[in-house]
């Protein structure tokens, strides 16, 4: 008898759930509210991408009273029905849908924001799509594969002024920001060396031969403006190690700890002036990106910027700012300083606040709602992962690049470095503007 | 990471882009096989895998495939790995860890009392401190931390062996540094030919090494330092033992803890070339590659990044970038574009690589599979005469969209 009257409770509850967010899944401009959302509605959300990061950021969204996850895209038809999984478990409902090509979604739905986690190499295509949709996105690290899909993203948002929030989490958490905030207000005097710390990487898995297909699998768009190659197994999360999809943990990681570097600096919106650098893939096997790289930059005002690999460098993964008081180490796991009072120092009233946000997801979410510029703009994430750019091109062309930071452009006209600067597309996608 | 290994291809390709012989398998019959056995090591072997280094190193001599066996893990139970040596011509060992069972510890010996090769690598030495036939293969081996182990220790005093038995400490470890690796035995097959004296780079070189020592040959010897931490004797750095009808070459060198991912001692082209030799001779009891053009000096060391003299023998790795196809080796790629970058700034040698990738991209013998990559990979590089090459590749259907690529790559 109890069991029954809860099974009709359950049903009942689903029934009436279902009824009240009718309107969430209605674009707010429907309802008249000048294109946005109403805080009292639930803002719509739509997930292209489901791998790890699709997931982790979906699990995240999902758990927010104020958002509704409404469909997901994914080339991988496995990978969506398991998000969609995800969804429909969470809201009691079947009402996720699925697409496996974003356009067919984008002319579909209704959002007012989209959680985009892709392989680099489609970042660009599909954030600009997405923005010209004046859609508000919240789009993984590294911004794109190449410096000008890169650029073309943080001015496809500008001018259709969507939010977007860069996934580089790690300006909310609390110890890079301290860090960041120290340096920033001069607690170790006038920083003129910075020590940037990224993964070793070391993976290896040798030449594999071509093989079928998965039939879950849409290879041809998997590839998208990538050049058509056989399919060799590479796929979820291969994609990292080779060149024409990534550049490896250098991009990966660029855009966590450059970007934290710069923010110390308050380099967020340019980049350095001169670039060298030394890397190298393994000896062998598919995977091409540099597994140990040396990078040396020079900022304005002579500062000095060197990125590495974790083996080179005395302090490991993470940044180091060496100032004429002191230096500050931080990484995910640790915070120190050449004397630890230099941690205890507060920032007066008068001093530099950085912006504050605890959760990156949050922050996003509560920007769409106020118009706010998030936390890590698309501007900010295209200076961070900028500097990654230019150091592979230099360690491609063995060359010192001379780079003018407010063109974008090399001042020396070095043509080489300039076609490096972006790849073409495979045929029928497009580069965005 | 600036090498000087590929500095200078200056002057008219015939000079530095000849044709060098390399050995060919017919002088064997059939190319040998060889085992490399790894999974535990005292350092880390996880990142570093020099099982990787050891395969690349000895195939590229041309005469043996290498297969890789890994161990289970220190935590996980080795009972089931159970091995048989007979199929290969030579095993090496680069492990250290849990014993092996006792099925795969009777047949390895039964495999070195037949007439089986062993290549013992650096601190696969002292892998099995209680198997007494181990440590007989092995001959000396470093026990660190034991105070009073037993067995000979061997140093070389005015150019002959000391045998000390008096029981001592193990091995000492030294810092990383540069040392001069002086042979004691110039005319043995694995060393002969080579300088006898030549500068090895950043290695470890461990000191007091101690076991059984039966049967032992020192072949060449190196200083330790007291300065870098070592003993200030003149310790061994490779041996040959002999045990049964087997012979075993045995390498102090090789330590690649200082950078896992390209360790100077492993990339140093006397440590390739002895342990190339080495392998061989362990394999046949006779060495016929030939000596490498260059070698390091008495006081400069010579790395070889992919373990090969990509400087004077360019032409074999053009030779691979034009038999490529998918699924094959791709380091061939990887050095073109290594040359490429340390030689950006040398107009000559870039003339040179320029006049090799067009010869590449227009020869009808070169693959499709090559001329992708070489497209895709190396058009940002191209000056004005590769248009028309592309051009004309454009009209194979097959490689349309790369040639179009490469031309789209020339104006952006």
């Amino acid at each position: 008898m109890r069991s029954n009257r809860r099974e009709f409770l359950r049903k009942a509850g689903i029934a009436t759930m279902g009824m009240g967010m009718f309107p969430t899944i209605v674009k707010s401009s429907v309802l008249g509210l000048n294109g946005r959302v109403s805080p009292s509605n639930k803002i719509p959300m739509i997930v292209i991408g489901c791998g790890a990061m699709g997931n982790a950021n979906l699990n995240t969204f999902i758990s927010f009273d104020d958002v509704k996850i409404i469909a997901v895209c994914d080339v991988d038809h496995t990978r969506t029905t398991d998000s969609k999984k995800i969804i429909d478990t969470h809201y009691g409902n079947n009402d996720c849908r699925m697409y496996g090509d974003f356009r067919e979604m984008l002319e579909q739905e209704q959002s007012d924001t989209a959680a985009i986690s892709l392989p680099d190499h489609w970042h660009a295509i599909i954030s600009c799509a997405t923005a010209n949709k004046k859609i508000d996105i919240y789009g993984e690290k590294p911004l794109a594969r190449y410096l000008r899909e890169s650029r073309a993203i943080a001015d496809t948002v500008k001018r259709n002024q969507v939010i977007w929030q860069t996934g580089s989490q790690q300006r909310s958490v609390e110890s890079f920001r301290h860090a960041a905030s120290l340096v920033r207000n001069g607690v170790i005097g006038n920083v003129s060396a910075v020590e940037v710390g990224l993964p070793d990487g070391g993976t290896y898995i040798g030449n594999p031969q071509k093989m079928d297909v998965p039939e879950n699998v849409n290879w041809d768009m998997w590839l998208g403006p990538a050049p058509k190659v056989p399919f060799r197994g590479i796929l979820h999360w291969h994609w990292r190690w080779i060149m024409e999809y990534s550049g490896g943990q250098l991009t990966d990681w660029a855009g966590h700890h450059i970007d934290i570097a710069h923010w110390g600096l308050g380099l967020d919106h340019t980049g350095p002036l001169t670039i060298k650098a030394t890397g190298r893939p393994n000896n062998d096997g598919i995977y091409n990106v540099p597994v140990a790289y040396d990078i040396e930059c020079e900022y304005a005002n002579g500062l000095q910027m060197r990125i590495a690999n974790q083996s080179r460098l005395s302090h490991g993964m993470g940044v180091l700012w060496k100032g004429s008081n002191g230096w500050i180490h931080v990484n995910r796991h640790a915070l120190n300083a050449s004397d630890e009072d230099i941690l205890k120092v507060q920032i007066d009233e008068s001093g530099i606040h950085l912006y504050e946000s605890t959760n990156h997801q949050r922050n996003f979410i509560d920007c769409v709602k106020s118009r706010e510029a998030p936390i890590t703009p698309a501007e900010t994430g295209h200076r961070s992962i900028s500097v990654a750019y230019l150091a592979e091109i230099a360690m491609k062309t063995g060359q010192k690049l001379y780079w003018d930071p407010q063109n974008e452009r090399f001042t020396d006209n070095n043509i080489y470095a300039t076609r490096l600067l972006q790849r073409p597309y495979r045929s029928p996608w497009k580069i965005p503007v | 990471m600036q090498h000087a290994y590929c500095k200078g291809l200056t002057g008219p390709p015939g000079k530095y882009l000849y044709n060098k012989p390399r050995l060919s398998i017919t002088q064997y019959n059939k190319i040998m096989k060889a085992l490399i056995i790894e999974g535990q090591n005292e350092h880390h072997w996880q990142r570093s895998r020099t099982s990787i280094a050891l395969k690349q190193i000895i195939e590229k001599s041309g005469i043996f495939t290498a297969n890789i066996m890994v161990s289970p893990a220190r935590d996980e139970d080795i009972n089931d790995f159970v091995v048989g040596f007979s199929p290969y011509n030579v095993v090496l060992l680069d492990y250290t860890g849990q014993d092996w069972p006792e099925k795969t510890r009777h047949n390895f010996v039964e495999y070195v009392k037949n007439g089986g090769g062993v290549v013992v690598c650096n601190k696969a030495a002292s892998a099995f401190p209680g198997w007494p036939e181990y440590n007989e293969i092995a001959g000396l081996g470093g026990y660190a931390g034991q105070e009073n182990r037993e067995g000979v220790s061997i140093t070389i005093q005015d150019g002959a062996p000391i045998y000390n038995s008096a029981p001592g400490k193990g091995k000492e470890a030294g810092q990383y540094h540069e040392f001069a690796v002086q042979s004691l035995n110039p005319s043995h097959p694995i060393l002969k030919g080579l300088p006898e004296r030549w500068l090895h780079a950043e290695d470890m070189l461990p000191a007091g090494l101690r076991g059984p020592a039966k049967n032992l040959e020192v072949l060449a010897y190196a200083h330790s330092y007291k300065g870098y931490g070592g003993s200030g004797n003149n310790e061994p750095v490779m041996m040959t033992i002999r045990y049964g009808e087997g012979r075993v070459f045995h390498t102090t060198l090789g330590h690649s803890d200082n950078d896992p991912l390209f360790p100077p001692a492993i990339e140093c082209a006397g440590f390739i070339t002895t342990l190339r030799r080495g392998t061989e001779w362990a394999a046949t009891g006779n060495v016929l590659q030939d000596v490498p053009s260059i070698f390091p000096s008495e006081t400069s060391s010579l790395r070889w990044p992919f373990y090969e003299d990509i400087q004077t023998d360019i032409e074999a790795v053009i030779q691979r970038i034009q038999t490529y196809e998918t699924g094959k080796s791709i380091d061939c790629f990887h050095i073109l574009q290594l040359l490429v970058q340390e030689n950006s700034g040398d107009q000559d040698s870039m003339d040179i690589l320029h006049q090799q990738i067009i010869r590449l991209l227009t020869a009808e013998e070169t693959t499709n599979d090559s001329k992708r990559i070489l497209c895709r990979d190396f058009s940002w590089m191209a000056n004005e005469p590769y248009r028309k090459v592309y051009k004309k590749l454009k009209e194979n259907q097959v490689i349309s969209a790369e040639a179009e690529f490469a031309l789209n790559m020339m104006t952006p």
